[in-house]
């Protein structure tokens, strides 16, 4: 599970939850956590994070990624309703008029609104800053397989070095003779 | 609406064909303590909604899909739900479970359980949409493979959240064992249900849930959730993780309890090359989950090259067993492929598998000719002939129209002692365990009240972990089996997969249970509404017609020595099987007849059911033919 902790992501640095598409298997159980802790019941359709399963193999769990340069923002008819605070996307209750022209702007579906009568305003993960367990997002804490991770942009492009580094291996160990074993040719 | 209810939606929808009339029913707190949700509220639905002695393709035989108290709040394995109906195979209670996330969202659109009856007069589906229910034309999915039939549903509602779980083509030919898919992968296996659904012209029941399920005590919920979390990461669901059921195959052939070439052998001289290891290794694309579950055991295969190239499917030991050496292939590409193609046209892998085989045999003795199977060669490990033969049962083609009718009705059919070696009880089609050399396991699969089922009770193991005797029965095996038995009643009702059972409690379920509900529930009563439902499982088959004859194994168990394997030479006695019986009957507190006395009903709060139950003519069934 990811090892940064609640400070980290208010100290200045874009952090998102990231998905390992590897390991997640579609459980969703980021999903009932995450209604569990935002709207203290269980309902998937609330959720801030959402798993997606295209097909039998393609399984994975997406959540707003506060981008740098948000095309939703820009798109909100409402002057500072939906703007970036401290690097995470946030909605201004007051402000928000539901026009919904963020949800249409995202490319990734992350956002969406809440019409419920006592809380008018579109909706997105907001990396739980104040609901951490354990200096965790609850979703990253409580996912089984360890897929879900709050990341910062550096760190993502570390591991992605990571990951290339390890798959070019394991093809080179496939590839060549094992060790010890010595193959006398011609 | 029942306002107060937690854990529970307190709703059961009441839809009429081919209207879709609709009424809502309110049971109380004690209704759902007593038969819990799952199979058992199933049970009881069907019981108190469908006439006594129908046939199951007749209107009035009520459809019911139901959920658990756990389902859609995140214990882990509870995304589950059953269907329950009158059995077309076997004429008696019919039920099944699939998970997925189908289970759930019924739960999130408002209802613990829908019962459906009468039939529509052409294809249609029915889109439960929160409160709003109707029905929809299906008649441009007529015809049309489960996955294709989900795709179109989804594009037609236009909505992601929307689950669903449809017949195929099987259905709409009443194969007596179609099934039923949700979430393309799933399945409502056994006992023929996507017949009954085929026989209302139900192509599929599309769900949108858009209603939190709120519990008693929410606070504490999501730790303990998380401690179970972690449990699945631990040994005792390390099997299902790592090479899933299909770990199987190695070990019951080693244990001379691979049912092989339809039950004649239980070694497999091709075991190695149909292995899970074998599976792991060369077709594992990737292992899935189900809602809620921590586990994640479904493994996805797929086949690389040849003539199957590209087949995939979701493949457990149960589906290899039936398509693989059950019919003598020793090839993983044709098992898969086989696999596949009983999902996409919705039949059951284990009864296709068995009575494949069933048919290979009939074809090795020379009772079915090239003739009869127009040119098929059904010699055992013919992959090839498997993958078309499934395809000629969902469509009911040639030979494939006799076979879509189950061993039982094929064999009474085809005669010249064919019924000898066809492997069902009750009309059943057998699991994969041989249980010829398993005393315990004849015993458990043969009471079990839908019919040859490994899912009843844990029969096969103390066979195979050595704690009795497995050659020999005696009277004592009744004993051993009713605790699992009442055990697994309260899973299929609370609705947990059997596959939590080493990281769950009875005390752990019953504490969530009183958690989630607010409904106090000790272990004891929980055990006690096991037991409930079960012994209302066996009045519902009594009602049906159902006697002590219906509680034997195929003839071939009693007679034909094992000739391979650590078994060699054994079958099981039939005198020390009527010990077992006896045994069984007794401990029940049930009559030598296998019915429950008075007495039993009183102590189970059953006692509503004792006037029926006993003026009931005992009408004789044929049950193994002769």
């Amino acid at each position: 599970m990811a090892t940064e902790n609640s400070s980290s992501s208010s100290s200045g640095e874009r952090m998102l939850i990231s998905c390992d598409p590897d390991k997640c298997d579609g459980c969703s159980i980021c999903e009932l956590v995450c209604s569990h802790v935002k709207e203290g019941t269980f309902i998937p359709t609330l959720s801030r994070i959402r798993t997606v399963r295209l097909h039998h193999v393609a399984n994975i769990a997406i959540a707003c990624r506060h981008c740098e340069d948000p095309s939703c923002v820009k798109a909100c008819t409402k002057s500072e309703a939906l703007k970036i605070e401290n690097h995470i996307l946030v909605c201004d209750r007051e402000k928000c008029n539901l026009c919904g022209w963020c949800v249409d702007a995202c490319p990734f579906g992350t956002i969406f609104l809440d019409s419920r009568a006592e809380k008018l305003c579109a909706v997105m993960c907001d990396l739980c800053i104040h609901d951490r367990i354990d200096g965790e997002p609850p979703c990253v804490k409580y996912c089984p397989k360890e897929a879900l991770s709050l990341e910062s942009a550096k760190s993502m492009a570390q591991k992605a070095k990571g990951n290339i580094v390890y798959t070019r291996l394991s093809e080179l160990e496939t590839e060549t003779p094992r060790k010890g074993v010595i193959i006398v040719e011609k | 609406m029942n306002g107060s209810m937690k854990g529970y939606t307190g709703k059961i929808l009441h839809v009429s064909l081919p209207l879709g009339k609709i009424t809502i029913e309110e049971p109380s707190e004690q209704f759902y303590a007593k038969y819990l949700g799952g199979v058992g509220l199933g049970v009881k639905l069907l019981y108190d909604n469908t006439p006594p002695r129908i046939d199951p393709y007749h209107p009035e035989n009520t459809f019911i899909l139901a959920t658990g108290p756990f389902s859609g709040m995140g214990i882990p394995t509870s995304g589950k739900f059953a269907a329950i109906s009158k059995s077309p195979l076997t004429s008696l209670i019919g039920f099944g479970i699939s998970s997925g996330f189908f289970g759930p969202t019924l739960k999130y659109a408002g209802y613990d359980a829908v019962v459906i009856r009468g039939r529509s007069r052409g294809q249609t589906y029915l889109f439960i949409d929160d409160d709003e229910v109707r029905l929809r034309n299906a008649i441009h999915l007529k015809g049309k493979d489960t996955v294709e039939i989900e795709k179109q549903i989804r594009e037609e509602i236009g909505d992601d959240n929307v689950r669903i779980a449809c017949v195929g083509p099987a259905a709409e030919h009443l194969v007596r064992y179609a099934c039923i898919t949700n979430d393309i992968t799933r399945q409502v296996g056994r006992t023929g249900l996507g017949a009954v659904m085929g026989s209302k012209n139900l192509k599929a029941i599309a769900i949108r849930g858009t209603n939190p399920v709120e519990v008693e005590v929410s606070e504490k919920l999501m730790q303990i959730c998380g401690e179970f979390y972690e449990r699945c990461q631990t040994s005792s669901t390390e099997k299902y993780r790592d090479l899933g059921t299909p770990q199987n195959v190695l070990v019951l052939n080693e244990h001379g309890a691979l049912p092989t070439k339809n039950f004649q052998y239980t070694t497999f001289e091709h075991a190695e090359a149909i292995s899970g290891e074998m599976l792991k290794k060369k077709f594992l694309r990737k292992v899935i989950a189900c809602n809620a579950c921590a586990i994640g055991c479904d493994h996805i295969v797929q086949v690389k090259e040849g003539p199957y190239a590209g087949a995939i499917t979701g493949l457990d030991y149960e589906s290899l067993f039936a398509l693989g050496c059950c019919c003598g292939v020793g090839d993983l590409r044709p098992v898969i492929k086989a696999a596949e193609l009983c999902d996409a046209f919705g039949i059951d892998t284990i009864s296709a598998g068995v009575t494949i085989a069933f048919a290979m045999e009939c074809f090795e003795k020379g009772l079915i000719t090239l003739e009869d199977t127009n040119g098929i060669d059904l010699s055992f490990g013919n992959g090839d002939a498997v993958v078309q033969m499934v395809e000629k049962i969902a469509f009911r083609e040639g030979l494939g129209d006799l076979l879509a009718e189950g061993t039982k009705r094929a064999s009474e059919k085809i005669g010249k002692g064919s019924t000898h070696f066809a492997m069902h009880v009750k009309g059943l089609e057998l699991p994969g365990y041989s249980i010829r050399g398993l005393n315990t396991a004849a015993l458990g699969f043969s009471v079990s009240v839908r019919g040859g089922c490994h899912q009843r009770n844990a029969g096969y193991s103390p066979d195979l972990k050595g704690q009795v005797d497995r050659f020999k029965g005696d009277a004592e095996r009744g004993k051993l089996l009713i605790g699992t038995e009442n055990l697994y009643s309260v899973f299929d009702s609370i609705i947990l997969c059997k596959f939590m059972r080493g990281a769950i409690s009875l005390e752990e379920i019953a504490m969530l249970y009183t958690m989630t509900t607010g409904i106090h529930m000790s272990e004891f009563e929980l055990l006690l509404a096991g037991e409930r439902i079960t012994n209302l499982e066996k009045a519902y088959n009594i009602r049906e017609g159902a006697t002590r004859a219906d509680d034997y194994p195929p003839p071939r168990v009693f007679k034909d020595p094992i000739p391979d394997g650590v078994g060699k030479g054994h079958y099981i006695r039939k005198e020390e099987y009527e010990a077992m019986l006896d045994g069984y009957y007794a401990t029940r507190g049930w009559t030598r007849e296998g019915i429950p006395t008075k007495a039993k009903l009183i102590d189970l709060g059953l006692e509503d059911l004792i006037e029926e139950l006993y003026r009931v003519e005992v009408k004789v069934r044929s049950s193994h033919g002769d």
